[in-house]
C-alpha cells in the first residue's frame, strides 16, 4: 500500500526533526558548572563537559547517538544514563501511561453517557463545571493529595494513583468530545428509525450509535496521550517514580544536553507510534477509513 | 453579532471572567493594602508579610495579563497561519498542516520549558529584543499555543468555503482574498473569539506547571506560579488555606472561560 | 479494562518496589560516589561518604581531633619550612570484602587522583601540587604530569606508614582529614591496571559488593533517575557502631528523595526526614523535632564592581541598614541572627568585644552615609536562590528589600534555579550583572580557616573584591589568613583570624552576615545514632536499630 506507506513516512520525519532542533536549541543554553563549590572549576573541567555533548564539532549532534548505541553513559555522573537504563524507565512510564490512556477512555465514555443523561435535568449545569474544575485543577494538586497513601506502598499503587491522576483531565476532555459527537449522532434519523422499530435505547446506543461515535474518539487520541506524557511529568516527581518522566525533567533541569536530546527523540518516537496505532485501529473500526485506503 | 445570539451560558461566563478581572484589578492593583488588612486567610508562610488573599488576586491580575496577550497572541498567529495557508493552495496548507501536527504532538509543558530555559540564557546575555520575564513566558506560550487554533481555524475555514453561497460567490467571480475579508471573516468572528477564550486558561495552567519544575520566574508573582511553588503546604496542616483558595481562582477562571468558549463555539455551530 | 488493571496488579515485581530497610530521605542525591575524583556540588555527597568511608583522622562531638585510620602521627618541620605528618596506620583495617588490607599505598593513589579529579584545588596545601595544578592547567603531556605527582607530598613509607609533606604548616590540616573526603584512601589493589574511564565506572556503577568501603556500611545500589542509594552494613568494617544491649546495625538502609518526605514520615513509611518547609515548621511541632545548630554562616555578598556599590562606605552603609533580628523574626522557631562571619560556637570565634566593633544595625548611621550618595537611584537586583531550603530565603531577601528601602535603597528580587551561574555571569562591560546576593556558607570542619576559604581569590565569592584597590586589601587579607594558617598558638592565630574577618566585613565591607542557620530534622526513636552534624552532614556512621527486627519492619 504506496499511500499507507507515504503516511508512514511522513509521521516517521517527525522523528529526526525533533532529534536535531532540541539538541541545537539545547545547545544553545549556556552550560552551568559552577555550583555550591568554595572553590572555582577548572577550566580543564568545563572543556570537558563541552566533549562530552561534542558541542562546537562538526556533526556533533551525532555524539549523544554515538555514546549510546556503545552503551556509554550519556551526560555527566550524577545524572547520565545508559541505553538499558532509558529502556526500563521507558517502559515504566509507557506502562503508566497505557493503564491511564485506558482509565482515560473509560472516563470520556462515562462523562459523556452521563451528560447526555444530565442534558435535559437540572444537573446539565455539571456537564460544563465538571470538565472546568477538571482542567483548572494542575495534575500536581490531585497527586499530592493522594501520595502520602500510595508512596513507597509498592504493589503498583503509586504507579496505578498516577495513572489515575493523570487520566482525569484527559478523559474528561475526551469525553466532551465524545458527548459532542453523541449529540449529533443521537440527533440524527437513524436513531428516530431504531427507536420507532422498537429497539430499546440502551441497544440503540451501544449497537448503534457508539459505533459512529467511535472516530472522534479515534481523533483525540493523539493529544490525549501527548497531555498523559506531559501529566506523567508532574506526576512522577510527586510519587517519586523513577521513570521517564522525571529523568525528563531532571535532565532539562540540569541542561544535560544529551539526556534531552535522545530523550525527546524517544519521546517524538513514541507519539508516532500512537499516531500509528491509532491509524490501524482506525482501518479496523471505521469502514470509512476503509474504503478511502482501497 | 448581536445580543440576542450570544447564549445565556456565554453571558454566565463572561460575566464571571470580567468579574473576576475587576475584582483582581481591584483588590490586586488599587487597594491592595486593604485587601491585606481585611485577609480572613492569614499571611502565607513562605511570603510572612504578605497576606494569602494579596498573593492570590495580586496573582490572578498578572496571570490574567499573561493569559489575555498569550491567548491574543497565539489566536492571532493561529488565524494568520490558517488564512494564509487556505489562500496559499492546496500543496502549502499540506506542509503547514504536516508542521502544525509536528508543533500540536509535543506537550505544551515540555516546549515551553524548553523555551523558557533558551529564553532566560538570552535574557541574561541581554539579547532578548527588549523582553522581561513577562514578556518572555508570553512569547513562549504563544509560540507553543498557536497550533490548536491555526488547525481549528483551518478545518473552519474549509467548512466554511463547502457552503453554497461561497461557492456562488465564487462563480461570480470573487477573488479568495475578497471572499475572505467579505464572506467568511464575519462568520468566523465569533469562532475566534470562543477559541481565542479556550486558550486563556490554557496558557495560565501551562504557566503553573512550568512554575512547579521550578523554572518560570513571573515576578511579581502570578497565580500560576505561587500555585505552583505553593502546592506543597497542602500536605501540612494548616496548609489548604493556602492552597485552597488559588485553586479555586483558577477553577473560576477555567470554568467561565469555558462557558463562554464553549457557548460561542457552540452558537457559531448552529448558526 | 479491569483485565488490564488486574494484570498490572497480580504482576508483583515488575512495579517500581519500595526498598527495604531503614529509609531516609535526603534533601538532594549524589552526584558522584567516587571520592577522591569528586563533583563540584560535593556538598550532596556527604552523607554517602562518611557513611561508607573514614578518614585518616576523626572529629569528637567537641570537635577534638582523634585518631580515626590513623592510630598516631608525629608532626615536624624541615628546615626549609615544610610541614611533615607521618601517619601510623591501624593494621586491623580490611576493605569491606574482607581480605584486602588498608595500605599506606590506598592513600597515594587516592590522593593522586584527586589532585587530578573535579576539587583539585582542595589539595593544594600539599607540596609540589602547585606543580601539578599549573601543568595540568597547561595542558601538560601524561608523563611530565606523573613526574610531578611523584614528587608531590604524599609517600607509603612502608604498608602502614605515610608521610604527608606540605608546602606551608597548616594548623587546620588534621581537622579537615576527618571531614574532606578527597583525603580518604582508594582501594588501590583493585584499582591497579584500570583505566581512568573503567575506574570512574567502577565507583559510579556499584555492583557485587563493589565499591569497596572501610565505614560500617557500603554502597550496593545507587539508581540515579530514580534518586535513590541503598547501603547495606558492611560487617568486616573496623568501625562498627557503638552498641548498646538490644541494639544492632541496620542491615539496609535506603537514602531517597522525595516530594512529601514529612507526610511519609507521618505515616511511617520514612524513619527519618528533615523539616525544612516554613509551614511544617510554624504549625503545630512534633515531639520527635530535633534542632540542630549548624556551623554556617547565611550572608549579603555585594558586587564591589558596580556603581554605587563600589564604594566601602556605601557597602557599609547597607550592613548598618540591616536590622537582623528584625529580619529573621517569627520565621523560624529559634533564630541565630548575626553581623559576624565566624559563628559564636566555632572554636577560634571572635570574642564578644571584637565582634561589637564588626558593622551592625545603626539606621541613622546608614541614613547618614547614604545621603547624597550618587547612582543610588538605580535599583540594586538582589539575587537568591529558589526552590526549596532549610534557609527562609523568600523572606529573608523580601524583608530585605523592605529595610533597605527605608533607607532610600530600592531592590528588586530575582529568585533564580540557576542561582550560581547568574551569580558568576558578567556583563559586556566586564563586571559580573547582579548587585546584591544570598548565599549559605557551611563549614566542613571546625576551623575558622574553612569560613574565609571562599573569599579567597580564586575562591567563588563573585564579588570582585579582589580587584578593588589595586588588590591591596585582598593581598593583605591572604597574607593574613596565611599567617593565621601557620601559627601554632592558638591566641594569636585567633586574633589573625579577627583581623581578616573585620577586612571582610568592615574595612572592604564585601559581605553582611545576617544569621546562622539551624537544621530541624524528625527521626524514630527506634534509630540511634543519627544525626545532622554541625556541618550540615547528615552523619550515619553511628546508626543503630532498638528492638526486635519485627518492630522496626
Amino acid at each position: 500500500m504506496p499511500p499507507a506507506l507515504l503516511r508512514l513516512g511522513r509521521q516517521l520525519v517527525l522523528v529526526p526533526i525533533v532529534a536535531i532542533a532540541s539538541y541545537f536549541l539545547m545547545a544553545a543554553l549556556p552550560l552551568t558548572t559552577a555550583d555550591d563549590a568554595k572553590r572555582q572549576v577548572a577550566p580543564e573541567v568545563l572543556a570537558s563537559y563541552q566533549r562530552d555533548l561534542g558541542l562546537g564539532q562538526p556533526l556533533g549532534f551525532l555524539r549523544p547517538w554515538e555514546k549510546l548505541f556503545r552503551g556509554e553513559r550519556l551526560g555527566t555522573s550524577a545524572q547520565g544514563i545508559t541505553g538499558d537504563e532509558l529502556l526500563w524507565k521507558l517502559s515504566g512510564s509507557v506502562g503508566v501511561g497505557l493503564v491511564a490512556l485506558v482509565l482515560a477512555l473509560g472516563w470520556a465514555l462515562a462523562f459523556a453517557l452521563l451528560r447526555a443523561r444530565w442534558r435535559r435535568s437540572r444537573l446539565s449545569v455539571l456537564g460544563d463545571a465538571l470538565p472546568a474544575a477538571a482542567f483548572g485543577t494542575p495534575v500536581f494538586i490531585p497527586a499530592l493529595l493522594l501520595a502520602p497513601a500510595v508512596v513507597e506502598r509498592g504493589h503498583l499503587l503509586p504507579e496505578l494513583t498516577a495513572a489515575f491522576v493523570i487520566s482525569v483531565w484527559p478523559g474528561i476532555f475526551l469525553g466532551t468530545l465524545v458527548a459532542d459527537a453523541l449529540d449529533t449522532e443521537l440527533a440524527r434519523d437513524y436513531v428516530r428509525t431504531a427507536l420507532g422499530k422498537g429497539l430499546s435505547p440502551r441497544s440503540v446506543l451501544w449497537r448503534h450509535v457508539l459505533p459512529n461515535v467511535l472516530p472522534a474518539l479515534l481523533d483525540a487520541v493523539g493529544p490525549v496521550a501527548t497531555a498523559l506524557l506531559a501529566g506523567s511529568f508532574a506526576a512522577e516527581r510527586v510519587f517519586g517514580l523513577p521513570y521517564f518522566g522525571q529523568l525528563y525533567v531532571l535532565a532539562v533541569l540540569q541542561k544535560q544536553v544529551a539526556v534531552v536530546v535522545v530523550a525527546t527523540t524517544v519521546f517524538a518516537s513514541l507519539l508516532v507510534l500512537v499516531g500509528l496505532a491509532v491509524e490501524f485501529v482506525r482501518l479496523l473500526v471505521d469502514p470509512r477509513a476503509r474504503e478511502a485506503r482501497s | 453579532m448581536s445580543a440576542r445570539r450570544i447564549p445565556t451560558r456565554a453571558w454566565v461566563g463572561l460575566v464571571l471572567l470580567v468579574g473576576l478581572g475587576l475584582a483582581s484589578w481591584l483588590a490586586g492593583r488599587v487597594f491592595p493594602e486593604a485587601l491585606a488588612r481585611t485577609c480572613p486567610l492569614g499571611t502565607d508562610p513562605t511570603h510572612p508579610d504578605r497576606t494569602v488573599c494579596e498573593l492570590a488576586f495580586g496573582g490572578l491580575w498578572v496571570s490574567l495579563a499573561i493569559g489575555l496577550t498569550a491567548g491574543a497572541l497565539s489566536t492571532v498567529l493561529g488565524l494568520g497561519v490558517a488564512m494564509s495557508a487556505r489562500a496559499a493552495g492546496a500543496r502549502v496548507e499540506h506542509w503547514v498542516l504536516r508542521a502544525v501536527d509536528a508543533v500540536f504532538a509535543l506537550p505544551d509543558v515540555l516546549v515551553v520549558m524548553v523555551l523558557q530555559l533558551a529564553g532566560q540564557s538570552m535574557l541574561d546575555a541581554g539579547h532578548a529584543g527588549g523582553l522581561g520575564p513577562f514578556g518572555l513566558m508570553v512569547v513562549s506560550l504563544a509560540l507553543v499555543g498557536w497550533a490548536g487554533p491555526a488547525r481549528m481555524f483551518r478545518n473552519r475555514l474549509a467548512t466554511l468555503e463547502g457552503q453554497e453561497f461561497i461557492a456562488a460567490s465564487r462563480a461570480l467571480g470573487a477573488g479568495r482574498w475578497h471572499l475572505l475579508r467579505v464572506h467568511l471573516w464575519p462568520s468566523l468572528r465569533p469562532f475566534v473569539l470562543a477559541v481565542f477564550l479556550s486558550r486563556l486558561p490554557t496558557a495560565i495552567l501551562t504557566e503553573s506547571t512550568v512554575s512547579f519544575f521550578g523554572i518560570a520566574r513571573m515576578e511579581p508573582m502570578s497565580l500560576g506560579r505561587y500555585l505552583g511553588t505553593s502546592y506543597a503546604a497542602l500536605i501540612y496542616e494548616g496548609g489548604a488555606r493556602v492552597v485552597l483558595p488559588a485553586w479555586g481562582l483558577l477553577v473560576l477562571l477555567v470554568l467561565g472561560a469555558s462557558l463562554s468558549s464553549r457557548a460561542l463555539g457552540a452558537g457559531t455551530r448552529r448558526a | 479494562m479491569l483485565v488490564l488493571v488486574l494484570v498490572a496488579g497480580g504482576c508483583g515485581r515488575c512495579g517500581f518496589q519500595p526498598d527495604p530497610g531503614v529509609k531516609v530521605v535526603v534533601p538532594s542525591m549524589p552526584t558522584t560516589l567516587d571520592w577522591s575524583y569528586s563533583d563540584p556540588t560535593s556538598w550532596a555527597n556527604y552523607p554517602v561518604m562518611l557513611a561508607t568511608q573514614r578518614g585518616l583522622t576523626t572529629l569528637a562531638p567537641d570537635h577534638s581531633v582523634q585518631p580515626g585510620l590513623a592510630e598516631r602521627w608525629e608532626r615536624s618541620r624541615t628546615a626549609t619550612g615544610q610541614e611533615v605528618y607521618t601517619f601510623h596506620l591501624r593494621q586491623d583495617v580490611r576493605w569491606s570484602d574482607g581480605v584486602t588490607p588498608l595500605t599506606a599505598q590506598d592513600f597515594v593513589i587516592g590522593w593522586h587522583r584527586a589532585l587530578q579529579g573535579r576539587e583539585r584545588g582542595e589539595l593544594a596545601d600539599l607540596a609540589g601540587a602547585d606543580e601539578v595544578l599549573d601543568l595540568q592547567e597547561k595542558g601538560a603531556p601524561p608523563a611530565q604530569l606523573e613526574a610531578a605527582l611523584a614528587r608531590t607530598g604524599v609517600e607509603a613509607l612502608d604498608p602502614h606508614t605515610l608521610r604527608v609533606t606540605l608546602a606551608r604548616p597548616r594548623n587546620y590540616f588534621l581537622a579537615r582529614l576527618a571531614n574532606v573526603y578527597l583525603f580518604f584512601p582508594a582501594p588501590s589493589a583493585v584499582l591497579a591496571g584500570k583505566t581512568e574511564e573503567q575506574v570512574r565506572d567502577y565507583f559510579d556503577r556499584p555492583r557485587d559488593g563493589h565499591p569497596l568501603a572501610l565505614g560500617p556500611y557500603r554502597v550496593e545500589n545507587w539508581d540515579r533517575a530514580g534518586e535513590r542509594v541503598r547501603l547495606v552494613h558492611n560487617p568486616r568494617s573496623a568501625f562498627q557502631p557503638p552498641l548498646a544491649p538490644g541494639e544492632r546495625p541496620a542491615p539496609v538502609l535506603t537514602l531517597m528523595k522525595s516530594e512529601i518526605g514529612p507526610a511519609l514520615y507521618e505515616r511511617g513509611r520514612v524513619d527519618f526526614v528533615f523539616v525544612d518547609s516554613a509551614v511544617a515548621l510554624q504549625g503545630r511541632r512534633p515531639d520527635d523535632l530535633q534542632r540542630e545548630p549548624l556551623l554556617s554562616t547565611y550572608f549579603l555578598a555585594i558586587n564591589t564592581e558596580r556603581p554605587p556599590l563600589d564604594r566601602p562606605e556605601v557597602r557599609r552603609a547597607l550592613s548598618h541598614a540591616i536590622d537582623r533580628e528584625a529580619l529573621m523574626k517569627g520565621l523560624l522557631p529559634a533564630a541565630r541572627p548575626s553581623h559576624v562571619l565566624l559563628p559564636p560556637e566555632l572554636p577560634g570565634a571572635a570574642p564578644p568585644e571584637e565582634a561589637a566593633r564588626l558593622p551592625h544595625f545603626d539606621p541613622e548611621r546608614a541614613r547618614a552615609d547614604l545621603a547624597g550618595v550618587p547612582g543610588l537611584d538605580r535599583p540594586l537586583r538582589l539575587v537568591y536562590r529558589s526552590g526549596d531550603s532549610f534557609v527562609p530565603e523568600v523572606a529573608i531577601a523580601e524583608r530585605l528589600a523592605a529595610q533597605l528601602a527605608a533607607v532610600g535603597v530600592k531592590v528588586t528580587l530575582d529568585a533564580r534555579s540557576d542561582f550560581s551561574a547568574e551569580v558568576a555571569r558578567r556583563t559586556a562591560e566586564g563586571p559580573r550583572a547582579y548587585d546584591l546576593y544570598l548565599r549559605r556558607l557551611g563549614a566542613d570542619y571546625a576551623h575558622p580557616n574553612t569560613f574565609f576559604t571562599l573569599f579567597e581569590r580564586n575562591g567563588l565569592h563573585q564579588t570582585g573584591w579582589e580587584t578593588q584597590r589595586g588588590g591591596e586589601p585582598m593581598a593583605r587579607f591572604e597574607r593574613l589568613l596565611d599567617e593565621a594558617d601557620a601559627e601554632p598558638d592558638e591566641a594569636r592565630s585567633r586574633a589573625l583570624y579577627g583581623q581578616a574577618q573585620a577586612v571582610l566585613l568592615d574595612e572592604m565591607a564585601v559581605i553582611a552576615p545576617l544569621y546562622h542557620p539551624d537544621r530541624y530534622f524528625r527521626t524514630r526513636a527506634s534509630l540511634r545514632g543519627v544525626d545532622v552534624d554541625p556541618f550540615n552532614f547528615l552523619s550515619l556512621r553511628e546508626l543503630r536499630l532498638s528492638g526486635t527486627p519485627t518492630e522496626v519492619r
